[in-house]
């Protein structure tokens, strides 16, 4: 995996060209000071080129960051010499429309170590994921194994989301004139699926190509090339399937409301067996879920950081037993969002996600590292 | 008895979050909402939260014209949309509760407000353990607020009887029996239960004693 990061200064992200080494990612490749300047100048000469037509810019797959898998850009870029105003934001923008980039990562733009409780993190932006500098190193993004005690649930794992973007991108290329609600098989639930989430994509029949064309680029820009449609629309739909769908857990639903909803699923121990067990995709595909839960599976798996199943076709599955009593035996224990594992409810403090869903009351552990900044404090419940 | 403020609390300041957002109202929806709503307040989760600390307390919405906008929905070729209000007093010896419904309705041909109609109800703990009305029940009423009269309900409707007895034994059962009254049509009453154990909250602990609950059918031949 070939990765870009990209800085103002030499620290502290040169510091994590390191650590990835030492963690076997040595295809590193670090630009800072006048080379950022130089990079996002060279996408800056194709945004121009495509809008006026007649300016000379990099060819497509010429720019470093073409050749990037995952590329990490700081949003601070103050002692940026030559900055012309570059932000990691607009550096996000310049390289999601004008460059082949696969995944990006924009650091420090709302902190350096947050835990987002709105659980909806920032659709509208052109970070595929918004990060602080001192988690880029935690083991949960990196690895299925060995998640440590703050593991936010949403985050993807950044060796497996690369990937799962390419086969996206790669969907979306033969797909491009295809309405984006149906090629996610979300049609028929668009009734389903609030006004307000709907309007992210413009309306229920636009397809891939004038949901990039209309929302990808800022007004007057163009594309440079015509390969950007397909990885800006993977993109930004991708972001918007997982935090304004997803997240929601009313249309498709993750493994968590899975279990918790049928523990039966896991045997006599039931849910307790997992009790503070790191939620990893290793451990899911463990449990060997059974069909009447798996037939109801979401078949879009490329398009989610995630495994996620039909809500309402679980809800009806007359296969669990749990549909067929209604008062199914109570757990104490509930998912905690930043730790990724069911805890017992001594263990967690409630707060309201801002989801357009009913099942916005959501848990994150009581005991929190003051390190961490958990925002906004006002989601917490009273 | 703490027990049972601290589970009335959990469903009622939640119920706001199981609604549809106004934003996501449809035609008619709209039309309804905004004659309503220059009548009555809608209650917020936020509003319900600081108005219900964690020990017991007072509330009272009806005199607050504060109302849950329930989701809205059709029949009858009206747009029906249910408000609901929570007067309660647990610093009491003998804790008080009353649930208060008013269910709005709007033909669908039309969008004045002279051809906004209501119809109101109330869930009463009894207010005395012994006496004629010593049970759990609901009965008509004119308006939420005691004296003063809702203008779009019929004053010929008695608000004395009928005073129907509910499966309830506590104000927690009131509230459920309240709340799964109102079959909007969008959402089965699984899916309310759902909302609420996906919440943390113990819910069928809660419903376990309720008659609704527990009976079913002993068997084809015994019928």
């Amino acid at each position: 995996m070939k990765i870009l990061i990209c800085d103002d200064t030499e620290q502290p992200l040169t510091g994590l060209a390191q650590d990835l080494a030492a963690m076997g990612h040595s295809d590193v490749e670090v630009a800072t000071g006048d080379k950022v300047a130089k990079l996002a100048d060279g996408l800056e000469q194709r945004r121009k080129a495509a809008a006026s037509g007649n300016e000379s810019a990099p060819a497509w797959g010429e720019s470093a960051f073409d050749k990037a898998d995952l590329v990490f850009i700081d949003y601070n870029f103050v002692q940026l010499e030559h900055s012309n105003g570059l932000t990691g934001q607009r550096l996000a923008y310049l390289a999601r429309c004008y460059s082949a980039a696969k995944y990006i990562v924009v650091l420090n733009q709302f902190g350096e170590n947050r835990f987002d409780l709105t659980l909806r993190d920032h659709p509208e932006t052109y970070a595929d994921l918004h990060l602080g500098l001192q988690q880029v190193m935690n083991e949960g993004l990196w690895s299925d194994r060995e998640w440590p005690s703050f593991r936010p649930w949403t985050w993807p794992v950044l060796p497996e989301i690369v990937t799962k973007m390419e086969r996206a991108a790669i969907e979306v290329e033969a797909a491009l004139d295809t309405p984006i609600l149906k090629h996610l098989m979300l049609d028929g639930v668009a009734g389903a699926i609030p006004r307000n989430v709907k309007q992210f994509l413009g309306d229920e029949s636009v397809t891939f190509r004038e949901f990039a064309l209309k929302s990808g680029f800022d007004v007057s820009d163009k594309p440079f090339s015509q390969k950007s449609i397909a990885l800006i629309a993977a993109s930004r739909v991708a972001k918007w399937l997982e935090y304004l769908i997803l997240s929601a857990q009313d249309i498709l639903i993750d493994v968590p409301r899975v279990l918790s909803r049928y523990p039966s699923v896991l045997g006599e121990g039931g849910l307790d067996v997992l009790e503070n067990e790191p939620l990893s995709s290793t451990k899911v595909n463990a449990l060997n879920l059974p069909a009447a839960i798996d037939d109801h599976r979401y078949q879009k798996s490329d398009w989610i950081r995630r495994p996620a199943w039909w809500r309402s076709g679980v809800l009806g599955e007359e296969r669990l037993s749990e549909n067929q009593d209604a008062l199914a035996p109570e757990t104490d224990l509930r998912f905690t969002e930043d730790a990724s594992r069911f805890l017992k409810s001594a263990y967690v403090s409630g707060f309201v996600a801002d989801l357009n869903s009913p099942f916005v009351q959501r848990f994150v552990l009581s005991e929190r590292d003051p390190e961490i900044d958990y925002q906004p404090q006002l989601r917490f419940s009273l | 008895m703490t027990k049972e403020y601290l589970e009335l609390r959990s469903l009622l300041i939640r119920l706001p979050d199981f609604q549809r957002e106004f934003q996501n109202y449809t035609g008619h929806e709209c039309k309804i909402l905004e004659l309503v709503n220059k009548e009555h307040e809608a209650a917020s989760r936020a509003y319900l939260e600081s108005s219900l600390p964690s020990t017991a307390s007072k509330l009272n919405m009806a005199s607050d014209n504060r109302h849950i906008f329930l989701t809205p929905f059709e029949d009858n070729n009206h747009t029906y949309l249910p408000l609901l209000s929570v007067d309660l007093d647990f610093t009491l010896a003998w804790p008080m509760i009353s649930i208060h419904l008013l269910h709005y309705g709007l033909d669908k041909g039309h969008s004045k407000a002279e051809k906004l109609k209501c119809f109101g109800y109330r869930y009463d703990k009894p207010a005395a353990r012994v006496g004629d009305h010593d049970y759990f029940h609901v009965q008509f009423t004119h308006g939420t607020e005691k004296g003063r009269h809702n203008n779009r309900i019929n004053r010929w409707i008695s608000t004395k009887d009928p005073s129907i007895p509910i499966d309830a034994t506590d104000s927690v059962q009131l509230f459920l029996s309240a709340v799964i009254a109102v079959r909007n049509g969008f959402k089965t009453r699984r899916d309310l239960f759902d909302e609420w154990r996906q919440a943390g909250i113990a819910i069928n602990s809660m419903l376990m004693p309720m008659a609704f609950q527990r009976w079913r059918p002993a068997s084809a031949n015994n019928t």
